[in-house]
């Protein structure tokens, strides 16, 4: 389809969200008269628009609202701790949204025979490993340590209470990494938020990539899914509120 | 306020971009999802939002580079390569405005050759609108367009260059 015989894609969307000058409007409909290709194309999006507003819209708004609500509160924050006057009663206010490690069968996250992940904290200069006991604040960065045994591929991700899937590794989404065999650690680190609720971290290794927008998908309807045959290790976070 | 922001832009231009991932993904639950992802990098660069009309080509690029991310990737697992048109090289723009003979040439192609086809090719724009939502210049998207011509018809040739 070209624009000289026929309305392009963007035409399209502009006619549907009014946002077209009169005398384009009037062109277009002119244009579309004549042209049952440029129609037929408009009804269909149309009726997919009209599938959006009835079956997605509603049901996904939810956690995209949930992310920028967090987002506009961590740059709150950082706004804050910015300002040496308000360092100490942001600090405490910090220290009160305890995230709390739930105990786990070991700080060091392995599959029998299989490759382990380890969780460090950065908090205010200092380094250490997260343990069943250690107490972690929003705020604090951690960071990810893989040793597999041999190479392979890699996606970490996150569910939090409201049900939020984030990929966290690779960064960029799309799929599984590539990761080489024997201890590295992950480029990048994660900020903690004060987001209410438990937060799942689930490491997948594999053999293959795995697309993340199926791995998100599976994680969404069930945390802990096996995807395409993998089993991923899990690191859990009870999140306390004051 | 980036609430209020991300819910306004999502009510506005969550269809046109639900709809332009439908129509690049040709899968419904596959486009449900990937209009989140699209809006979840709308939220990382809502202080770059433009407004107005201008918004509607900025997520039309986000969505157009997530989708053909996501089906570089998935043809990067399996793509028959038997699929393509061939020997019909004579009228390119006719072969590429086939929705599933443009993806399967865009799957071979460099990553900055594929947006810049897909939205002449597949969705009808010309080269100026084209540089408008990419935000390049013409110079730009018309060297981009002819080298991934050159590319396609090598491609589209009966020998094919994919064995």
């Amino acid at each position: 389809m070209n624009e000289r015989d026929h309305l392009c894609a963007l035409s399209l969307d502009r006619l549907l969200l009014s946002s077209m000058s009169a005398d384009e409007e009037r062109q277009a409909g002119e244009h579309l008269e004549a042209c049952e290709a440029c129609r037929t194309a408009l009804e269909e999006l149309r009726a997919d628009q009209q599938r959006f507003a009835a079956r997605v819209f509603a049901r996904t708004l939810p956690p995209l609202e949930a992310r920028a609500c967090r987002r506009g509160r961590l740059e709150l924050l950082a706004a804050r701790l910015g300002n040496p006057r308000l360092l100490v009663p942001v600090g405490l206010a910090v220290a009160l949204l305890l995230v709390v490690a739930r105990p786990a069968p070991e700080p060091d996250l392995r599959i029998k025979g299989g490759p382990t992940l380890k969780v460090f904290a950065r908090r205010q200069g200092a380094v250490f490993q997260v343990r069943p006991d250690t107490r972690l604040a929003a705020g604090d960065r951690i960071r990810f340590v893989i040793e597999p045994e041999r190479p392979g591929y890699l996606l970490v991700a996150s569910v939090d209470g409201a049900g939020t899937v984030s990929v966290y590794f690779p960064p960029e989404g799309g799929q599984s990494a590539p990761v080489g065999a024997g201890r590295s650690e992950l480029p990048g680190s994660i900020e903690l938020d004060d987001a209410p609720g438990p937060e799942r971290l689930f490491a997948y290794f594999s053999e293959q990539p795995l697309p993340a927008a199926e791995v998100a998908r599976a994680l969404a309807a069930a945390p802990g899914a096996v995807v395409s045959g993998v089993k991923p290790l899990e690191l859990s976070f009870a999140k306390e509120q004051p | 306020m980036d609430q209020q922001r991300l819910a306004a832009l999502y009510r506005r231009y969550g269809p046109a971009a639900y709809a332009r991932c439908r129509k690049l993904l040709r899968d419904e639950a596959l486009a449900e999802d990937a209009v989140q992802e699209v809006f979840v990098r709308v939220l990382r660069h809502l202080d770059k939002a433009p407004d107005d009309e201008a918004a509607l080509g900025w997520i039309y690029r986000i969505s157009t580079n997530y989708c053909l991310n996501l089906l570089r990737d998935r043809a990067a697992q399996a793509e028959p390569v038997d699929e393509l048109p061939e020997g019909t090289t004579g009228d390119l723009e006719a072969v590429l405005s086939d929705r599933d003979a443009c993806l399967r040439v865009l799957a071979r192609m460099p990553d900055k050759l594929r947006a810049p086809a897909v939205l002449h090719y597949l969705d009808g724009l010309e080269q100026g609108r084209v540089a408008e939502v990419l935000g390049v210049s013409r110079r730009t998207v018309i060297n981009r367009l002819a080298a991934f011509a050159d590319r396609a018809r090598k491609l589209l040739e009966p020998s094919g260059g994919l064995e």
